[in-house]
């Protein structure tokens, strides 16, 4: 099972994100939801890092930051809570690492 | 429609660094982490504020309310001795938070600097009035919201010194292999202990000298400045700022380690005045603008959201019953990236100007005396109308933000209708090509 750390300003609206995508993963993937502020200490075990569009200007940082692989959600996936749009990204980034 | 995406691309290539350096720097970012982590103890702040001022006057008969106020009178002490060390006492918090973050951001233990910090804090923020041996007695009136700068400045100085300290083995004791290395910090930490206490006291010596503290000193000195930010003008900027910034997608976290001290300071500020019974002095505050301002998040899109499920278009009617929720609890993010409104040139104007209207006619009519100014904050995403009465106990502001929210729907509803016949039509010559082949 792969696990993926989602992460947002605060981890409120990708809270309702990441609950939709494990909905759709159908018990492939674990998403947890985290802030910004907190990344660093959630990232163990995890096989991405996704991030959500209204932080994308910390994107670089958050790339440098950690050992796995990063992606950023496009963003108008993120506002229709495309769950499994994001979630066929993910496979495709993860195929590729 | 060409010129506009080209213009908002040097637009944006200018602003996601500056966005990405505010957000970064690691002084602000520890502020604003400090500040969020502060919420359960605020809200408790509040909820004593708000138990404690019971919406009653001379001709009020409704049991309950009476009810409401004899209890409060009953439990005064309880209810002021809460909030003095919640809500009232901000400041030594976000102290301790911003020491703790800054520290992890430097990847050093935060224990020993939060020790420190708190000395530091205890010596300049508070003062003493005596120091018997049967009674000692402080008066830390600047713990509340207007010790916060004093706090923020004792907290990065604790870190930035003691980060120096410890990257430089300054005053490292050099034991022998066989001490314990928990034994060997604390070693570690005496000298740049004591030339931090040694600072503190200084600090402390100082002021006194001029018959003053470090923390009033500061709070009247930069009154001016506090009196500044409380302004018309300061909230329409600040306003237009952030939705600037959001109209390029980017959260407005990266403002926070600025506008975060300001408008939870004048929270306290306010929530103190109530609590002693004086007359609020500030309008910009939190709730001021989480339920006033940014009614259904940043954008002011609840009536939009409304709007969006009687669109032609479907895309549109999905993001309406997607947003609609979300934006009831002020979170807008879904409609800003799933409409979209961020980059989208036909949303700029009502985007931008939606909340302005109402940050600008909020601000008027609290500054009026027509609505009263806000002291509580139970929780940046209960929905606004709620939120407007249990942050003011005045049942006129619930009207005005129903009110603020229609006025905001009139506004998004011409573009609206705009770009519903844009996508509509798209939709339609979609469909046509479709059953063509």
């Amino acid at each position: 099972m792969k696990q993926i750390l989602l992460v947002c300003n605060a981890g409120m609206s990708s809270g309702i994100l990441a609950r939709k995508m494990e909905d759709a993963a159908n018990g492939t993937m674990t998403i947890k939801a985290v802030g910004v502020s907190e990344y660093k200490d959630h990232v163990e075990n995890k096989d991405l890092l996704i991030v959500g569009p209204q932080i994308r200007f910390q994107l670089d940082e958050i790339s440098k930051a950690v050992p796995i692989p990063v992606m950023l959600i496009d963003f108008q996936k993120y506002g229709l809570m495309d769950a499994e749009g994001i979630l066929n990204d993910v496979r495709s980034a993860l195929e590729m690492n | 429609m060409s010129k506009f995406s080209a213009m908002s691309q040097v637009i944006e290539r200018r602003i996601l660094p500056f966005a990405n350096k505010m957000g970064q720097q690691r002084h602000l970012a520890a502020i604003r982490d400090a500040f969020i982590t502060l919420l359960p103890i605020n809200l408790m702040g509040g909820l004593a504020a708000i138990i404690k001022s019971p919406p009653v006057t001379e001709s009020t008969t409704n049991g309950m309310l009476l009810a409401w106020n004899s209890f409060a009178m009953a439990n005064d002490l309880l209810l002021n001795w809460l909030y003095a060390f919640t809500l009232g006492a901000m400041s030594l918090y976000i102290c301790v938070g911003v020491t703790h973050f800054l520290c992890r951001h430097y990847s050093v233990n935060s224990f020993i600097p939060i020790l420190f910090s708190l000395v530091g804090f205890f010596l300049t923020v508070t003062e003493p009035m005596e120091l018997g041996w049967d009674g000692k007695s402080l008066s830390f009136s600047f713990i509340d919201g207007k010790g916060i700068l004093p706090a923020l400045i004792i907290a990065i100085l604790t870190t930035e010194l003691y980060q120096l300290m410890k990257k430089k083995n300054f005053g490292k004791i050099s034991m022998p292999p066989g001490v314990p290395p928990s034994l060997s910090d604390v070693f570690a930490s005496l000298f740049p202990g004591m030339i931090l206490i040694t600072v503190y006291i200084l600090i402390f010596a100082l002021f006194r000298s001029f018959d003053s503290s470090f923390a009033s000193f500061i709070f009247t000195q930069m009154a001016p400045a506090f009196k500044a930010a409380d302004s018309l003008v300061f909230v329409i900027f600040i306003t237009i700022l952030i939705h600037f910034l959001w109209f390029f997608g980017i959260h407005d976290a990266s403002l926070s380690g600025v506008v975060g001290p300001i408008r939870d300071g004048n929270l306290s500020i306010n929530a103190s005045a109530k609590i002693a019974g004086e007359v609020l002095p500030t309008i910009f505050t939190t709730p001021f603008w989480v339920y006033f301002v940014v009614i259904g998040g940043c954008g002011a899109v609840l009536g939009l959201a409304v709007l969006l499920m009687f669109s032609k278009s479907k895309q549109l009617k999905t993001m309406g019953k997607v947003g609609f929720l979300p934006a009831l609890f002020g979170i807008s993010e879904p409609l800003i990236f799933g409409i979209p409104l961020m980059l989208n040139p036909i949303f700029f104007i009502p985007f931008i100007f939606a909340a302005t209207v109402n940050a600008v006619t909020t601000f008027l009519l609290m500054d009026w005396g027509i609505i009263a100014k806000t002291f509580s904050m139970v929780s940046w995403n209960m929905p606004s109308f709620l939120g407007a009465f249990f942050s003011t106990l005045d049942w006129k502001a619930p009207i005005l933000v129903i009110a603020l929210t229609i006025l905001n729907t009139l506004i998004y509803y011409p573009f609206l209708k705009i770009y519903d016949r844009q996508l509509y039509n798209r939709e339609q010559e979609f469909n046509a090509k479709k059953v063509e082949s």
